[in-house]
């Protein structure tokens, strides 16, 4: 556990005043990107199982519908993601040369999302289809919102777009990882887990948000709410560690760190899983009770699932890696 | 470090477990009757206009020319209003919202508000889903205009909606009394059964129910609303196909009905407090309804807009008892009239699809 709080065992403590600066800017933007990103994938994740509702009871006119008009949400909930993965790749580009590409085109890509977002939302009010400029739904602000972020999208866009010019001219401070090498399919394989766990971690976010609003304590069944609250509340935190620790620990010690962060996660992550199932065999009107809100699955498709697959998720991720963090560490004792 | 982080996630669990607790019903209902009980003038040809299943979801409930939830009911409103020269009341029987947000509850609330019908909220399972607390959003309708919402909070009757409208003689006797009830939302038999049911009415609302009527008079007519099926409907379809001798039914049934696997018939319920109808929404695709040879109605209501899914009945569905020749949508609502305090009542669907040619509009009668 002091590994990786120990200042010295950072990759930071490395870097030089530029390379910290610049660093600060990937972990300001990641942040930028995350919150509302996690907002904007809880309204879809409403959505979706409206949408899937209407198309399995023989609806999809209602479905088409409301696709029509949600549209500019799924692409502000694209793009944030999308600005996510293209800054994220940037800060672990191979070379400089493929962190200034990486930023260019994510720049174009981030610019026509946000034209086609801010221009359909535009559209969308001039014909009607949307009956003013705030109708708040989804959002208060909606489609408002949506106009805006697809405005602050192009600019975002624009604004890539120069800073990748920026690094082909001057270089980037921040040191680049080569870690492609070194893991090959492993590294697609743990990446597309490590989407899965992003946008568990975004969801889960968004649903310690809404929870503080949603859980009705007031109707009793605390127990529950708070084991509900703290399954969301790991699966965000987990990533954190991830990002923020694990990523930001010196590779000689990774597979330590690895290890040790996914014990603790794991033991509280079961602990928080019995105490949900538990919870449940007690009260098993709590969660009709006290949470439909942020179990949007749990109705629409009649099962008991939203809970138990954020249990699930939350299991599995640690024991990945403390799995893969074992294989790091044989791998530096046969190095060494 | 380890040991004491553990140690600390251990504690942490037992302190969460210790301020647990899940019953708070402190309140009997006993003791509290007449806080169920919200009045209304009688007169004779009392109308009850039944909307039902809005699912004023907001993806489609603003002013949207292609659809708009709030065009629809405002317009099915203005029809029943024609038909029957006055609506007394509306009763929303449930699933009013699903996946929304507190600016979709407030703009259902102005449109009811705009209607100046008193009306009658009950909760259906979807209530419960949108980004705000269930409190709140029983705050808003306890406190709207028109609204006859009433809430005992922390009783010790299942779930929320149940409370009673007596509609009121000049002398101030009871000539009806419309019982509303919360049928709940899911329901499941533990952790490990993951094939989630739905709720049912439970022994202490009927309890409760029974005190309401006592209350009034056993004489007093009464009339149910709530959610979520029943075993009734399915066990008088099931006796009907078998060519049972004595029922009565009409209307549509698409998709059959949806209650709880726990729940059970309530025909000697209704019989015992002098129940003359029970009218439910939830299943959109149906609004069959029957009489039972006892002559206890059940019917079902007409979904209230297009919302989530809807049934198109196609020509040729001969059991209904409906004479039409084209293709419909089954959305409109339902309208019963009292006709007088000797229990006699009438109900007729409305049946209205928006159209470009020209809407179609079509009453039936029970």
């Amino acid at each position: 556990m002091a590994a990786y709080l120990t200042r010295n065992d950072r990759i930071k403590s490395e870097l030089g005043k530029d390379a910290r600066r610049e660093r600060r800017f990937y972990m300001f933007f990641s942040i930028l990107a995350f919150v509302p990103g996690a907002f904007a994938l809880w309204e879809i994740n409403y959505e979706l199982w409206n949408m899937i509702g209407s198309v399995a009871s023989n609806s999809p006119d209602m479905a088409l519908t409301q696709t029509v008009r949600m549209l500019p949400l799924y692409l502000t909930g694209a793009s944030f993601i999308f600005f996510l993965i293209y800054t994220n790749g940037a800060y672990r580009a191979k070379n400089v040369k493929a962190r200034a590409s990486k930023w260019c085109a994510g720049g174009i890509v981030m610019i026509v999302l946000g034209m086609i977002t801010a221009a359909y939302v535009g559209i969308g009010v001039a014909l009607g289809e949307y009956d003013r400029l705030i109708e708040g739904y989804v959002s208060p602000l909606f489609p408002l919102d949506m106009l805006l972020a697809g405005v602050i999208f192009i600019g975002v866009g624009f604004l890539s777009i120069r800073y990748s010019k920026v690094i082909g001219e001057k270089g980037s401070a921040l040191p680049c990882v080569d870690d492609r090498g070194l893991f090959g399919w492993r590294l697609r394989t743990f990446g597309l887990l490590r989407a899965l766990c992003l946008l568990m971690a975004m969801i889960g976010f968004a649903a310690c948000f809404w929870g503080i609003f949603v859980l009705d304590f007031a109707h009793g069944c605390l127990m529950y709410g708070i084991v509900l609250w703290l399954n969301y509340f790991t699966a965000f935190a987990m990533y954190f560690a991830y990002k923020y620790i694990f990523c930001e620990t010196k590779p000689g010690i990774r597979g330590t760190t690895a290890v040790k962060l996914g014990s603790i996660f794991l033991i509280i992550n079961v602990i928080l899983f019995a105490l949900h199932l538990i919870t449940v065999q007690i009260w098993n009107e709590a969660p009709d009770v006290v949470a439909f809100g942020i179990l949007p699955a749990d109705f629409l498709t009649s099962m008991n699932i939203f809970a138990v697959f954020y249990g699930v998720n939350n299991i599995l991720a640690p024991i990945i890696a403390i799995a893969r963090g074992l294989v790091m560490e044989k791998k530096n004792r046969s190095i060494a | 470090m380890l040991k004491r982080i553990v140690s600390m996630a251990v504690i942490c669990a037992l302190a969460v477990s210790l301020l647990a607790g899940c019953a708070k019903k402190t309140v009997s209902y006993r003791d509290h009757l007449d806080d169920y009980v919200k009045t209304m003038e009688y007169h004779d040809g009392f109308t009850i206009l039944q909307l039902t299943d809005i699912h004023w979801h907001g993806g489609t409930q603003v002013g949207d020319e292609d659809y708009g939830s709030e065009r629809y009911l405002r317009k099915v409103i203005n029809e029943a209003v024609a038909h029957a020269g006055k609506i007394d009341l509306i009763e929303v029987t449930g699933d009013t919202f699903m996946l929304t947000n507190k600016t979709a509850v407030k703009s259902f609330i102005d449109f009811m508000t705009r209607t100046e019908i008193p009306y009658a909220i009950i909760w259906g399972n979807h209530d419960r889903q949108s980004t705000y607390n269930p409190n709140w959003l029983s705050k808003q309708f306890l406190k709207a205009p028109y609204s006859l919402y009433t809430e005992i909070d922390n009783d010790d009757v299942h779930e929320r909606s149940n409370y009673v409208i007596n509609l009121l003689n000049l002398d101030g006797s009871a000539a009806w009394q419309i019982t509303n009830l919360d049928s709940g939302a899911s329901y499941r038999d533990g952790a490990a059964d993951f094939d989630l049911t739905y709720d049912y009415l439970r022994d202490d609302q009927f309890e409760w129910m029974t005190a309401e009527h006592d209350a009034v008079g056993k004489d007093v007519p009464v009339i149910c609303y709530y959610h979520i099926a029943q075993a009734d409907y399915d066990l008088a379809w099931d006796a009907i196909s078998a060519g049972a001798a004595g029922y009565k039914s009409k209307f549509f049934n698409i998709e059959g009905f949806a209650p709880s696997k726990y729940c059970r018939a309530t025909e000697d319920i209704c019989l015992k407090n002098n129940v003359k109808a029970v009218f439910i929404g939830h299943d959109h695709a149906d609004d069959w309804t029957f009489t039972t040879p006892s002559g206890v109605t059940f019917g079902m209501g007409v979904k209230s807009g297009k919302e989530l899914y809807y049934a198109n009945i196609a020509p040729g569905l001969d059991y209904s008892g409906v004479d039409y020749s084209e293709e419909f949508a089954l959305i409109g609502a339902s309208l019963v009239t009292l006709k007088n305090a000797s229990g006699d009542f009438g109900i007729e669907h409305l049946y209205l699809n928006e159209r470009d040619e020209g809407d179609f509009v079509k009453w039936v009668e029970y």
